[in-house]
Parts: structure tokens; C-alpha cells; sequence
């Protein structure tokens, strides 16, 4: 429908618009008023007729006519519900019964990743995401062993979740892939003194989380690379170790 | 004593309280409660005119929404600016929605008995020719019923201009003054649309406009008819500042207009009110040019069954139809036009609205003459459609002669070298 047609009316209802427009056309002064008024007509009966609200059951919460809103599971986790361009009709997401899907590039706050099979962490405590954070939100202490020598390891890793801009600047620069961006931003509590500094609970996250959240990325050539090369190293430090263990009677604990 | 009075039939016969109570629950219970819903209707209206949803949390579909608001306004507190006029601040929505109220009391929504036996007003006796009508379902029937309404609808605008002087704000002010001089301009065309069917039933009661159309059909069915109510209709979005009328309460330009100062319950008051006096004019235009509650091209009910009851439930069941159909039409026209600007306003009312009213009262008179009196319907439409269609023709082109109005600092904008005299460059001096 172009936009010629679109102004004086025609087209807007079809041929009955076209009907309607034979008669009214003879008329010169307020037609585009009474256009309009047909314009935001089709609107409303369109609510009614296509997609979403074509329909008086909702996808998320109660299902209409009567919506017994309390103890719904749907309500914690509600349906997803895509747009795009040629959505039509309601665009109206009731959200907590139903929500607009996350794409992979949507960020929120950093996580530590821990891996999914021996449940090691990546992050080696080098301070670089504390550096590189503009807000300055990300502090840690790193590890120690029994007899204080330093161990790649975070003893302590907090973010401040209240300061932090969701830059994603540490996880672009983590040399370890160790840091990467949450999804979740349903993160309001009752507590903010406390609960908002995240530690080490609230930020580990296994890998299989991050697989699933960010399958393309997970996937990709590049990461795929660091993987295997984070496994080789283990590999080798794992050998090494197994042979300091066949020489030396006291084995030196493997680095992660 | 003249005045003649519905003979009392032996079963609606009891104590004058009783229907006095009734109508006290009609307009304090029944009423607010509508305006309640009315406004959950426009909420969600809009909504999907907006392909939005409205409001659905609160109950199933969002139907106790109104309770919810109600609630909220009623425990809001209530602020009055230490520097407004306390009296005066309070006067102002009250008045309003005493106005209000009060255009609702002449409203005959039905019958009040199913048989056609009362004189009209200022009959002599009841066999003196003139043809017996049906007693109207109104709080009050009075002779002068019109009269009273128009002269209560305009006390609307005693409240506008006292909320907005006492709260002393310049805001208040502004839209107050605007609100006046809307209202005042808008009453005229109101009223002057109400002519014709003064005209047509030769009565200024309500109950009697009603008793004509039920002998006359709708009077909506002829051309003066038409354009009466398409004025009246106008003018009565205009008088309750509804959009595309509502520069008294312009919140781009004045916050809120008039009611900037007001919180609370008292806020509560205008919206009641507002909302009120939308029921109101729905309901003037649906008796004057609707035929009240009767169906189309019949009076069916009426005469043909004899229980009250049986024959209000269509009658009022049909007025509301009306009424909320009317009521949809406001919605519509709010989520299409753009507020008008105050010179257009004042410019439509003074120069299309008024002048066609009184070619209208003219047409009004020739289609009294040729279709009800002489019972020649075609012609009346052959007379009357062509001089309205040609009046509002002319009219509109008379008020677009001058061109837009100026817009200030708009010369300095396309004004170019060539356009000043002695600067362009052809000018050889």
C-alpha cells in the first residue's frame, strides 16, 4: 500500500473503504481528517482481529476470561514472545507472564566463568578487568598458597553491581575468557547495603551456563581456539606434574 | 391550576419517597459508578487504538481498576497552595459537578408509564387537540426542561474559571481564561443546534421532545436533523473540554490547565465531573436527535406492550446503547485529532459552527413546514439538503480566505533578497 492511496483513504478498509471514499471524495474540505479517522479505526479493530489480539487466551499469564493471577508458574518465567517488523496488531508484552527474547549480544553484568568438567576457574586473579573497568567497580585479592606463594587464583573477586555500567570492557579484555557478560537483569532486591556487591557465590557461573546463553559465541572458531589451547596447557601441566609426582615423593599440587 | 400531571396508576402508587430514593441511588451510586467504568472503557479504548492492551492487572480483564484509582484518590491527601483562596479552591469542583449533575436530572432515560396519557405542558385540558404523550423517565420534567439544562451546563463554566483564578497559578489562570473563552464560544452553536428540535416538538421539556420523535421518527432523520447533532456533537466535545478542544487543560503547554493545583479527591472531583458531563451530552444529543431509547424506524415497544418494566427494558437498554455509542465516538475522535490551536478554536466556533446553526434554524423551519406538517419528506430533503450542503461549503471557504493565520517571525523566514523592495538585485535603483 503506498502512501498515495494511504492519504485519501483508499485501501484503508478495502473495498469497502473504496465504497465508502466514492461518496465521501465528492466532498473537498476535511478529508484527510476523515481518512484519519479511518486510519486509527482499522487500528483498533485490527487489535481485535490480527496476532496477538486475535485471540482471548494470553500466551503468559491467566488465560482469559477469568485471569486467577495468583500462584501462576508462569508467572517467574513467562512465555517468550518475538517482534519484528511485520508484527501487526498488539505489540503489548505483558511482561512478567511473558517477555521479549534476549539476543546473545544482550548484556548485563560480568560473571565468572568456572569450567564444566573439573570445575576449575579461568580466572588467573591478573587484575586486568579491575584496570580496565572505567567505573572502577571490579577489585580482588589473589590467592595464596599455604606457604604464601601466589597462586593464579582469586581468593576474593567482587563487583559492585550498583556501580558497574555493563561496559562489558572486562570481558573484552579478560586474556583468560574468564570474565563474560550476563543476561539476567532481573536483578532488583530488597537489600541494597549488602546483597549489590557481588563476591565469588554470586558471580561463578559454569561454562555449560555460558554455552547456553551464548551458543553462537561458544561456537565460534576463535573461541573454540582458546579452549583448546586452555586445554592443552592443562594437559601439559597435568603431565608435568605426573612426573614431578614419578620423580619427587611429595607432588606439587597441579595449578588449578 | 394548567398543569397537568400523570394520572397515577394503582400499582406505581405509593409513598413519594420511594422514587426519590431511587433516583438518589441512580445519581449517586449508579452514575459515579458508570463514570468509574467509563473511564476503565477509555483506558483500554485508547489502549488499543494505540495497539496497546490498557489495563488488565487489577482483576480479571483490569475490572477493578476503577476501585483501585478510586481507592488511591480517596487516601491521596489533599493539597491546597497556601497562597490559593481555600473557599473559592474548594467552590470550583463542586460547582462543576453540581453542573454536571444537574444537566443529568431533566433526562428522560424511558417511560415512566407505558401508555400514552399525559398532556403536554401548557395543553389547556388534556382533549384539547394536541396529542397525548408518554410520562418520561426523568428525575424532573419540567416545561422549561431545555432551558434549565442549557442554563445548569453553563454553570460549568463559573466552576472552570474559579478553580483556576483561586489556585493562584499562572497556569491555572491561562487555562481558565482559555476555558472560558471556549466555553462561552462553543455554548452558542450548542445551543443553536438545539433549535430544531425545540423547533420540531414545539416544546422545550425533554419528555415532550421524546413524545414527538416517538410520533415523528428519530429527528436525526433529516438534513437540518444532521447537522444539528453533528453541531451539537462539536460543540459538546468543545464544552467538555474533550479532545481536540482540550486547550483548557493542554498539558503540553499548562501542566494541567485549570486543575494544576488540585490533588487528591478534589482532582478526583473534575475527572467525576468531566467524565459526568460527557455522560450528560451523550445523553442530551441521544434524547434531542435520537429518539431517546427507541429503535430505529419504530416505536415497537411502545404502545405495544403494557408492563412498564418490559417496555423500559428496551427504552433504557437502547439509550444506553446510544449513550455508550456516542461515549465511543468521543474516544475515537480523541485518539485521532491533534488539539486544535486557540485561534483555529475560536475561528471554527465563530465562523463555520454559529453561521450554519442559524442557516440550519432556517432549514429547520422549511423542513417543519414541508415534511411534518405536510407530510412531504422527499421534498423536505429536495429543500433543505442543498442550501446546508452549499452554506457549509461557503463557509469553510470564507474562513480559509485569509490564508493561515500569521505566524509570528514567519516573514523573517522566506523572506529572500528578491522579496525586499530596493535589496534584490534586479532593482536597478
Amino acid at each position: 500500500m503506498n502512501d498515495g492511496t494511504r492519504r485519501d483513504g483508499q485501501g484503508v478498509f478495502g473495498p469497502v473503504g473504496s465504497a465508502i471514499w466514492a461518496v465521501l471524495g465528492l466532498w473537498p474540505f476535511g478529508r484527510g481528517m476523515i481518512a484519519g479517522h479511518l486510519i486509527t479505526m482499522r487500528r483498533f479493530l485490527r487489535t481485535f482481529t490480527v496476532g496477538h489480539g486475535a485471540t482471548t487466551r494470553r500466551r503468559g499469564g491467566g488465560d482469559l476470561p477469568v485471569d486467577l493471577w495468583w500462584r501462576r508458574p508462569e508467572h517467574h518465567r513467562g512465555s517468550i514472545v518475538d517482534q519484528d517488523a511485520g508484527t501487526e496488531g498488539l505489540f503489548t508484552v505483558e511482561y512478567p507472564d511473558e517477555r521479549l527474547p534476549t539476543r546473545e549480544r544482550f548484556r548485563v553484568l560480568p560473571m565468572l566463568l568456572y569450567d564444566e568438567e573439573d570445575g576449575s576457574v579461568r580466572c588467573t586473579s591478573c587484575n586486568i578487568c579491575a584496570k580496565v573497568c572505567p567505573p572502577q567497580c571490579i577489585w580482588m585479592v589473589q590467592a595464596k598458597d599455604a606457604r604464601g606463594k601466589v597462586v593464579p587464583l582469586p581468593e576474593e573477586f567482587y563487583i559492585d553491581m550498583d556501580v558497574c555500567m555493563n561496559c562489558g570492557l572486562c570481558a573484552e579484555y579478560c586474556p583468560f575468557d574468564a570474565i563474560k557478560m550476563d543476561q539476567n537483569f532481573e536483578l532488583s532486591n530488597y537489600e541494597r547495603h549488602q546483597s549489590h556487591v557481588y563476591s565469588l557465590q554470586d558471580l561463578l557461573v559454569s561454562s555449560a551456563y555460558y554455552a547456553r546463553t551464548h551458543p553462537e559465541a561458544w561456537a565460534s572458531a576463535e573461541e573454540q581456539a582458546e579452549r583448546d589451547k586452555v586445554a592443552r596447557k592443562k594437559e601439559q601441566r597435568l603431565r608435568k606434574a605426573r612426573e614431578a609426582a614419578s620423580l619427587a615423593p611429595e607432588p606439587e599440587p597441579a595449578g588449578a | 391550576m394548567n398543569v397537568p400531571i400523570a394520572p397515577v396508576r394503582p400499582e406505581l402508587a405509593g409513598p413519594t419517597w420511594i422514587p426519590w430514593l431511587l433516583w438518589l441511588v441512580v445519581f449517586f451510586g449508579l452514575l459515579p459508578l458508570a463514570v468509574a467504568y467509563i473511564v476503565l472503557a477509555e483506558r483500554k479504548v485508547a489502549g488499543r487504538f494505540q495497539d496497546r492492551i490498557g489495563p488488565n492487572r487489577v482483576g480479571p480483564f483490569g475490572l477493578l481498576q476503577p476501585i483501585a484509582d478510586l481507592l488511591k484518590l480517596i487516601t491521596k491527601e489533599n493539597i491546597v497552595p497556601r497562597a490559593a483562596d481555600a473557599v473559592t479552591h474548594l467552590l470550583g469542583p463542586v460547582l462543576l459537578i453540581v453542573s454536571a449533575f444537574l444537566v443529568l436530572a431533566v433526562i428522560p432515560f424511558g417511560v415512566s408509564g407505558s401508555r400514552a396519557e399525559v398532556a403536554p405542558f401548557g395543553a389547556v385540558s388534556p382533549a384539547e387537540g394536541s396529542r397525548l404523550g408518554y410520562p418520561g423517565l426523568a428525575a424532573v420534567d419540567t416545561a422549561s426542561g431545555l432551558l434549565y439544562l442549557v442554563a445548569a451546563a453553563s454553570l460549568s463554566v463559573l466552576g472552570v474559571f474559579l478553580a483556576g483564578w483561586s489556585s493562584r497559578n499562572k497556569f491555572a489562570l491561562l487555562g481558565s481564561m482559555r476555558g472560558v473563552a471556549q466555553l462561552v464560544s462553543y455554548e452558542i452553536p450548542q445551543v443553536l443546534s438545539l433549535v430544531p428540535a425545540i423547533l420540531w416538538a414545539s416544546s422545550l421539556s425533554l419528555v415532550g421532545i421524546f413524545n414527538a420523535q416517538v410520533d415523528q421518527g428519530w429527528f436525526l432523520g433529516s438534513p437540518p436533523g444532521i447537522v444539528a447533532f453533528v453541531v451539537l456533537m462539536i460543540a459538546s466535545i468543545a464544552e467538555t473540554n474533550r479532545a481536540p478542544f482540550d486547550l483548557p487543560e493542554a498539558e503540553s503547554e499548562l501542566i494541567a490547565g485549570y486543575h494544576t493545583e488540585y490533588s487528591g479527591m478534589r482532582w478526583g472531583l473534575f475527572f467525576l465531573a468531566e467524565y459526568l458531563a460527557i455522560i450528560g451530552v451523550s445523553c442530551l444529543a441521544t434524547t434531542l436527535f435520537l429518539g431517546g431509547g427507541m429503535l430505529p424506524f419504530t416505536s415497537w415497544p411502545l404502545g405495544a406492550i403494557d408492563s412498564v418494566v418490559l417496555v423500559n427494558l428496551v427504552l433504557v437498554g437502547g439509550f444506553v446503547a446510544k449513550v455508550a455509542l456516542i461515549i465511543f465516538v468521543i474516544f475515537w475522535i480523541r485518539a485521532t485529532l491533534p488539539r486544535m490551536r486557540v485561534d483555529r478554536l475560536m475561528g471554527f466556533a465563530w465562523k463555520i459552527l454559529i453561521p450554519l446553526c442559524l442557516v440550519n434554524i432556517v432549514a429547520a423551519a422549511v423542513w417543519l413546514e414541508l415534511a411534518v406538517r405536510r407530510d412531504r419528506p422527499l421534498l423536505g430533503w429536495l429543500v433543505t439538503l442543498p442550501p446546508l450542503v452549499l452554506a457549509l461549503a461557503a463557509l469553510v471557504r470564507l474562513s480559509r480566505r485569509e490564508g493561515p493565520a500569521p505566524v509570528v517571525g514567519r516573514d523573517r523566514l522566506v523572506r529572500t533578497p528578491a522579496a525586499i523592495p530596493g535589496v534584490g538585485g534586479r532593482d536597478p535603483s
